[in-house]
């Protein structure tokens, strides 16, 4: 290839080649300058480049630590101002945010480079500096490269910057859904600085950095708030004594309160998850209670109210009054079955006690009728005329009624036989008992007794009275009684009747004594008419095998 | 006392062997009384079960009273004994609400107390004529 400039005659060549000398120095000089300039460039691109990956690796950096799940929102913001202030090589940085009024804006983090963390108390009102204000409400970025003379930070020479002693400035709007809470300023103090689009697009990033981490730590707070809520719910439905349950479409426990847990003898979190059916023994009310729960899920019952019994873990049958109803489960995807049981055994029992009563009642009353008229017979064919059959009839009435009363005051458990006595004998003797001795220990005779035995105790206190001992002067009874192997062995021992013939005839009170003894208490009554008087000796077990309650 | 018995009925409850089952006194006492008016022969009574199925092997029993509950225990074993000979029983109870018999012996014949003598003969006349068909 030929050089375009070494053509030419020689002669022209002396003057001729001080001129290519001349052009070839130039284009070298251009050549280098171009070098240079491209070096430069160079370099310039190497540089960005490095300052490009810094911030790239910084953002990645701070994505993971910032914002980590249940990160606290103080240690956030302060790994975003210790990244920013590095990556930016500024010599502070601060995050202000708006107060509730939205006014008023104050520093809750403030980093200095050299100082470290610090604490700021002047506050900056939007009012007074509405030109900044204006500015972070428009931009995504506020880079001001000289404080003093850029319109947008001059209003906050005097009270803010010239202060601190900061010369260039590179602002970032904080917002929140489209709206401006706060600012993150990256401040340089000394000799001014431009800004780089970089620099900007960074700061850019810092501010949306702090959007995310007071996003997150009102998330922090409400998740904490709603555990907190949940707690509180908890210890509700804990405390009370009814059953609380919430089961899902495949009726398995989504919630089960502490009183379901201790029935069932069931772990809580051994319950959560499992199916309800699987603590049913009983398969048809399996399927009855599964029928209940679908018909809710379908919410084509929108309320069950029910009575359902169940065999706790000691295998004792109780009862529960169930109200079921659908619940929007937690997620909000579809229906639940809520249910609330309330142990509803012991009213069960009162009413069933009740209709016994009422039903005993009934019997005793019509027993007791029936009674009545047998008295009335068998005493009216014992007498004599319409006096004695009176005075008899009453006594053997009076006797009933004791019987009763003594009975109802321990509400039918039993009656002392010693207060049996006594108030048998003190219609006939008064307060005078020096004819009688009684002798034996505090027995109580069951309820099934009682009545019998004050009907035989009365007929030998009449005897006595009308024929024997009680009717002389100097006549006594002694009325012993021990109980041995659970019978009553009771003697009636009458004194001071000598004259044999004086012995009555043996009547209706008689064999009352001993059928009542034989028969009906299922013991025995010995009845002896010798000088020096009536005995009677009465042997009554107090407890039969298999003794019904009555 | 004296009762409305018509001759026919006085007729079928002469000498008939009634067993009484009936532990408390006072009513014993009445049905023996009242089956010895209508001419009645009264065996018993017997106030429990075992006594009541001693008298059933023992001695020839036409119709038979049971008092349904014993204390303790009830006299359905009496009654199924009766059954089993083809002998006629009513029972009697002081509990208007019969739902205590088990579903073998319900349908049977059921006096309630206290029993009057009219209703008394009615019912032994009823067991008289089973007896001696």
């Amino acid at each position: 290839m030929r050089d375009p400039g070494n053509s030419g005659h020689p002669d022209q060549s002396g003057h001729g080649q001080r001129g290519s000398i001349e052009a070839l120095q130039e284009h070298v000089d251009a050549l280098e300058h171009q070098s240079k300039t491209t070096k430069r460039a160079h370099q310039e691109a190497m540089r960005r480049e490095r300052q490009l990956r810094t911030h790239n690796a910084v953002l990645a950096q701070l994505s993971m630590n910032a914002l980590r799940e249940g990160c606290d929102e103080h240690v956030a913001r302060r790994e975003i101002v210790t990244a920013a202030a590095d990556a930016l090589n500024v010599s502070r940085v601060g995050i202000w945010l708006f107060g509730d009024d939205g006014q008023t804006l104050r520093a809750v983090e403030l980093f200095d480079r050299q100082g470290g963390f610090a604490r700021c108390q002047t506050v900056i009102r939007a009012d007074r500096y509405p030109r900044y204000f204006e500015a972070l409400r428009e931009n995504r970025t506020l880079p001001a490269h000289d404080v003093h003379r850029d319109s947008r930070t001059k209003e906050l020479l005097h009270d803010y910057l010239e202060p601190c002693g900061i010369t260039s400035m590179l602002d970032a709007p904080v917002r929140i859904g489209g709206k401006l809470v706060g600012v993150i300023c990256h401040e340089h103090i000394g000799p001014q600085r431009e800004w780089t689009l970089d620099e900007q697009t960074f700061a850019g990033s810092m501010g949306d950095f702090v959007s995310l981490s007071l996003q997150m730590g009102k998330r922090n707070e409400m998740e904490a708030a709603i555990k907190r809520q949940r707690e509180y719910l908890r210890q509700i439905i804990d405390i009370s004594p009814n059953l609380v349950f919430v089961l899902d479409e495949e009726t398995r426990f989504v919630l089960a309160n502490k009183a379901l847990c201790d029935l069932v003898s069931v772990p809580h979190q051994e319950l959560i998850g499992n199916s309800a059916m699987n603590l049913i023994k009983d398969q048809e009310q399996a399927r009855r209670l599964r029928k209940m729960d679908e018909a809710i899920l379908r919410q084509s019952q929108l309320s069950i109210d029910c009575e359902e019994s169940f065999t706790d873990r000691d295998g004792k049958q109780r009862w529960f009054h169930l109200i079921k109803r659908p619940i929007t489960s937690v997620d909000g995807s579809g229906k639940q079955v809520l249910g609330v049981a309330s142990d509803v055994t012991e009213r069960k029992l009162y009413q069933e006690h009740l209709a016994s009563m009422v039903r005993e009642l009934d019997h005793r009353v019509k027993n007791n009728l029936f009674a009545v008229m047998i008295m009335a017979e068998h005493t009216a064919m014992g007498s004599n005329d319409i006096d004695e059959y009176l005075h008899a009839f009453n006594g053997r009435m009076r006797s009933m009624a004791i019987g009763h009363e003594i009975l109802a005051k321990t509400n039918w458990q039993g009656a002392m036989l010693v207060e049996v006595i006594n108030s048998l004998i003190r219609p006939y003797v008064g307060e005078n008992l020096r004819h009688v001795t009684l002798d034996g220990p505090d027995v109580m005779l069951p309820a099934r007794v009682a009545p019998a035995m004050c009907m035989m105790i009365h007929e030998l206190i009449t005897n006595a009275m009308q024929h024997g001992a009680l009717s002389l002067e100097e006549g006594r009874v002694d009325v012993l009684w021990k109980v041995e192997d659970q019978t009553l062995h009771m003697n009636w021992i009458e004194h001071g009747t000598q004259d044999v013939a004086q012995f009555p005839q043996r009547g209706f009170g008689m064999e009352l004594i001993e059928r009542t003894a034989a028969h009906q208490l299922r013991g025995d009554a010995q009845l002896s008419f010798e000088p020096p008087g009536l005995r009677c000796e009465l042997n009554i077990p107090l407890k039969l095998p298999a003794d019904r309650h009555e | 006392m004296r009762m409305a018995i018509n001759a026919q009925l006085k007729d079928k409850l002469k000498d008939l062997r009634v067993l009484v089952v009936e532990d408390e006194f006072l009513a014993a006492k009445s049905l023996e009384t009242s089956l010895r008016k209508m001419g009645c022969e009264v065996v018993g009574p017997a106030s429990t079960v075992d006594e009541a199925l001693a008298f059933i092997k023992s001695r020839t029993i036409d119709a038979a009273i049971l008092d349904i509950n014993l204390s303790p225990g009830t006299s359905e074993p009496v009654a199924r004994a009766l059954r089993y000979r083809n002998c006629p029983f009513v029972f009697i109870t002081g509990y208007s609400n019969i739902s205590v018999l088990p579903d073998d012996l319900r349908g049977c014949l059921i006096l309630t107390k206290p029993t009057d003598p009219v209703s008394l003969a009615a019912a032994v006349g009823q067991l008289a004529e089973h007896a001696r068909t």
